[in-house]
């Protein structure tokens, strides 16, 4: 063999997505393999099944290709009882930009891949929403044929929810949740890696739908029994691609519980964990308990379609409201997995940025805890019109109402903590204070829309689409740009361009007012949600709204410009540029590759801003770097 | 911890005197004001047509005023923060006071909007039992959905006489009306947004809604739940009439789906039996060609019909183009085009069972398969004729 040749082979044989891409091949061949001998052994005919075959390779190709990727070598190695390579933390960190394309344990590279990753489907997911206002501009059929339209909004609110909400907290969470509290890494790496790269399987089957025979999914992210198990194949697409973000989540919080339970630094006490860390914490024990309950809602669709279980059968025993308690039974939660990270986010900027406490901090603690118990009682309000047991409805009206206490609590002592505070405001704190303005908002209408009467009227018009980006556009994406910008010093090692981030900030909040606010209306007067068309009488305001939506649209190029141009080119960063207390800060920027060269010991709360020389923890053993301690709110020296 | 502040030297910056708040709180009020105002100014909802409407329209205006207030609360503080304690030059390594927290306020403002909620939530729930009430003399009325089409059943008034049913639904005012939704496929949403109520119809259950029309008037029914490419086009009208509107209605709605001419006598027959009662080779007066037997002049009056069918009940225009017609849908088959020189059973079997062929570029399960039934037998036939007549050359 020839050295070329030889090297060509290694290269092959290496980890890596050469070896995961030929691999995935496999993957397909043995699905088709696999079926066409299962159903020539039954003498089903025909043999060989496009859409059995397709289903099967859906499920096999994935897996086949984390395989080749190398997620699962360590584990087989140790599984065969082979020699396990030492631990030479050869996995561990990123040297060149290839190190971000392979499976990688370091908390911080995984951190950046997700971040990253997320914020491509926020452009993708954008993107389609574009083209939907592009459609909606004017009454009537202009631009794309109605499976498409439908197609669109099902993959729009698809990918934003599975592909950037979720996952960009569990990055951001990911990068910085470790160094918070003291921790070297994430408790398990492996798994995180592989929650990781699960990712790009769900995203690409998502989008690949659209070339599907018939058409991409487009029974909206809901998919709805029987709609979705009466559509063309490339519903699979939506019900298995659920599956592997589901996977995705569930191993990342269990990841999360266990490093933020076993591997906090000596002196991090539960209440001297930064409220981030709580959120966090809070969000994992949603995501355990729920996201398997999404996962079967998802399985019984497939088994209906390919295997002709009826669970959702009317006419053969099946029940089709049962889908929807299953589904929303997780997609309850699910809101605020999408919201408690964010308002973890909320906490560290508006302490930081006011340079005050957190005012009631162990009330926004027990607030999250509160949350997450109440969350789990109220998803039948999803279903007032549904023709549920009436009887149930004013029940879960109550207790959908009784979670607007504890968000209020967490309003308020925002507010308390912003009150006499020393405001910094740069791009993070001008998203949370947007974030506070307009998350009230969608909270308003979010106990408006409890009220089972007034439900009973706009219960799937524009009303609920005004209402739901008000809580995940105005609420979780400003929280996300927020975090963002706050955090993208410590990841990158720059600092973040302030003019655009401001200009960023105003052009989006404008917009995103202007888009939104006009959909409580047209909701209320008759326009419904899910159309590609709509009478006449609501012509000017779609106007209106597509324009300022194409406006979000600009702003959002802001972002990536400012990104992407101080990423490569920003200002060096220090460690500690806001001088906040929290440990992520009492660090390199970028952290060193295993977070600190001594373990902290935490001595006191997160946020003592105000108390004259107070440090949150300290670096015991003779290390250079020492801890910012806080300012004082008498004259600073030197006036 | 509260006045630790008090134990340094001269603070940097004053406490907060209240004659610093007050402009602040007056611009709230005002705020305030002038949001209900807005709030009350905004046309929010189209026509008021049930004693649904009347009480959900009073719920939504004091949810308004809540809303407003608490917007404003918020609102004020955030604005106020960031113009009053914004940091200035020479504040740059200065800290707030040390303040953890007030456990006063705190339990005021757990307190407070817990007394707001519970008082929404009685009263919703009041509101709520009004409008699910079951009112004496309610008239049960069937509601049919389908991928893409209303269509609705009512009592017949002659007693042991069939459902009537019709794609317009037609209520009277002031008669209660517990509508039963059926569906034969996929989830549907009816919504009548003027009486401000919906439901879903279900596949394997009959769900129920019940409202009181209180205005003369046609609004619209809108279908809210996803259910297809025709769920934007599955629309149909609501009217409100007159007790004796309602009468003639239905009269007229039996009368109208008798077209003299368009069945004639011979073809009343059942078709079933016209082969067995035939003679092998000679030609059977069938139900497929019944105009064929009619003199001319009735055939032009029928076909008159089908074309009033065409652009009218049966609403065949807004999906298909045809050029008699004037229609220029465009989300079924051209008919110009593709009916040239098709035969009148090729027609009918593509009214009544649109899936039998599907025109290649043209999905299934797009048009209506129920005009069997919202359609008569003569109206099908007068439709046939008309087709057939308009798109044979």
């Amino acid at each position: 063999m020839t050295p070329g040749a030889k090297l060509m082979f290694a290269r092959l044989r290496a980890p890596g997505l050469l070896r995961g891409g030929w691999f995935a091949i496999l993957g397909v061949l043995f699905a088709m393999g696999l079926d066409c001998l299962i159903r020539g052994v039954s003498f089903y005919h025909p043999t060989i099944d496009d859409n059995a075959i397709l289903q099967v390779a859906l499920i096999a190709a994935p897996m086949f290709f984390l395989v080749g990727l190398g997620a699962f070598d360590y584990w087989f190695y140790w599984a065969a009882g082979k020699p396990t390579r030492p631990e030479d933390h050869s996995s561990h960190g990123a040297k060149t930009w290839k190190d971000y394309f392979r499976v990688n344990t370091d908390h911080k590279v995984i951190g950046i891949q997700y971040t990253v990753h997320s914020f491509i489907y926020l452009l993708i997911g954008g993107l389609f929403a574009m083209l939907m206002r592009a459609e909606l501009a004017q009454p009537g059929a202009k631009f794309v044929d109605a499976n498409t339209y439908n197609g669109l909004f099902s993959i729009h609110a698809t990918t934003l929810i599975f592909l950037f909400v979720i996952p960009v907290f569990a990055g951001l969470a990911n990068f910085v949740l470790p160094l918070m509290i003291g921790a070297p890494d994430m408790a398990f790496p492996r798994l995180n890696a592989l929650s990781f790269w699960l990712l790009p399987i769900a995203g690409i089957m998502m989008l690949g739908s659209f070339f599907a025979p018939g058409g991409s999914f487009a029974s909206g992210w809901t998919a709805y029994v029987p709609l979705s198990t009466s559509a063309p194949i490339g519903q699979v697409f939506f019900t298995l691609g659920v599956q592997f973000a589901g996977a995705s989540s569930i191993a990342t919080a269990l990841n999360f519980l266990v490093t933020i339970i076993t591997m906090r630094a000596p002196g991090m006490s539960f209440f001297r964990m930064p409220l981030l860390v709580w959120a966090n914490f809070s969000t994992s024990l949603l995501v355990v308990i729920a996201t398997p309950f999404i996962a079967a809602s998802q399985f019984f669709v497939l088994l209906d379609r390919a295997l002709g279980f009826n669970f959702f059968e009317a006419g053969k025993g099946g029940d089709v409201l049962l889908y929807q308690h299953v589904f929303w039974f997780y997609s309850h939660p699910a809101v605020y997995i999408m919201m408690l990270p964010g308002f973890g986010i909320i906490s560290e900027v508006i302490a930081v940025k006011s340079r005050k406490p957190i005012f009631g901090y162990r009330m926004m603690a027990f607030s999250l805890l509160a949350i997450v118990a109440l969350g789990f009682t109220v998803w039948a309000h999803h279903m007032f019109t549904a023709g549920i047991q009436p009887w149930i409805r004013v029940p879960m009206m109550i207790t959908t109402c009784i979670i607007a206490v504890p968000t209020g609590i967490k309003i308020f002592s925002w507010l308390a903590t912003l009150w006499r505070g020393v405001l910094h405001l740069d791009t993070p704190m001008l998203f949370a204070l947007g974030f506070l303005t307009m998350f009230t908002l969608g909270g308003i209408s979010g106990v408006m829309l409890a009220m089972v009467p007034f439900d009973i009227d706009v219960s799937k018009t524009y009303f609920i689409v005004a209402h739901i980006h008000y809580v995940l556009f105005g609420g979780s994406l400003f929280t996300i740009f927020a975090g963002v910008y706050y955090w993208f010093p410590k990841m990158t090692g720059r600092m973040y361009d302030e003019r655009l981030g401001k200009i960023h900030f105003w052009t989006t909040f404008i917009g995103f007012n202007m888009t939104f606010g006009p959909m409580h209306i047209i909701g209320i007067q008759g326009m419904p949600r899910r159309v590609a068309d709509y009478a006449a009488q609501f012509a000017t305001w779609n106007l209106i709204i597509s324009i300022a939506s194409f406006g979000i649209g600009l702003s959002t190029l802001v972002f990536v410009y400012n990104m992407v141009v101080s990423w490569r080119g920003g200002p060096r960063a220090v460690g500690n540029p806001y001088r906040a207390l929290t440990l992520e800060w009492q660090v390199s920027s970028p952290p060193p590759i295993f977070n600190f060269d001594h373990i902290p010991t935490v001595v006191g709360g997160p946020y003592e801003y105000g108390v004259p020389g107070a440090v949150h923890g300290v670096f015991k053993g003779g290390s250079d770097v020492q801890t910012t301690p806080a300012g004082s709110h008498a004259v600073p020296a030197g006036e | 911890m509260y006045e630790q502040e008090t134990e340094h030297e001269t603070p940097h910056r004053p406490p907060v005197k209240r004659r610093d708040i007050l402009p602040a709180v007056v611009i709230a009020l005002i705020s305030i004001a002038g949001g209900i105002v807005i709030g009350f100014a905004i046309p929010w909802f189209p026509a008021q047509a049930s004693t649904q409407a009347k009480k959900i329209d009073t719920l939504w205006y004091v949810l308004v005023v809540f809303g407003v207030v608490v917007f404003v609360a918020v609102e004020t503080v955030v604005l106020y923060a960031a113009y009053k304690f914004r940091m200035k030059p020479g504040e740059e390594n200065l800290d707030g006071p040390p303040i953890h927290g007030n456990t006063r306020l705190e339990i005021i403002w757990t307190a407070i909007p817990s007394a707001i909620i519970a008082g929404l939530v009685v009263y919703a729930a009041v509101v709520l039992q009004e409008i699910d009430k079951h009112p004496k003399g309610e008239l049960q009325m069937q509601v049919y959905a389908q991928q893409f089409a209303w269509s609705f059943g009512y009592p017949n008034p002659t007693p042991g006489g069939k459902t009537i049913v019709s794609d317009d639904l037609y209520v009277v005012k002031g008669q209660p009306v517990d509508f039963r939704l059926h569906t034969s496929d996929v989830l549907h949403g009816f919504w009548i947004p003027a009486f401000r109520v919906q439901e879903d119809a279900v596949p394997g259950i009959i769900t129920s809604l019940q409202v009181t029309p209180t205005r003369l008037g046609s609004y619209d029914i809108i279908c809210t739940e996803l259910c297809g490419l025709g769920h934007s086009l599955m629309r149909s009208t609501v009217h409100v009439v007159t007790a004796a509107q309602y009468k003639a209605f239905l009269s007229n709605f039996v009368a109208a789906r008798t077209i003299p001419g368009a069945t004639p006598p011979a073809a009343t027959a059942p078709v079933a039996s016209t082969p067995a009662t035939t003679t092998p080779g000679t030609t059977a007066p069938s139900a497929t060609t019944p105009a064929a037997t009619a003199p001319a002049a009735t055939q032009a009056s029928v076909a008159a019909a089908g074309k009033a069918i065409f652009t009218g009940s049966a609403g065949c225009g807004s999906c298909h183009t045809l050029a008699d017609a004037q229609t220029t849908g465009a989300v079924g088959p051209n008919l110009n085009k593709f009916l040239k020189g098709k035969s009148q059973t090729f027609i009918r079997t593509s009214i009544v069972d649109p899936n039998a062929y599907v025109e290649k570029g043209f999905a299934a399960n797009i048009m209506p398969g129920n005009f069997k039934s919202t359609l008569s037998t003569d109206q099908i036939n007068a439709l046939v004729t008309y087709l057939a007549k308009v798109t044979a050359k």
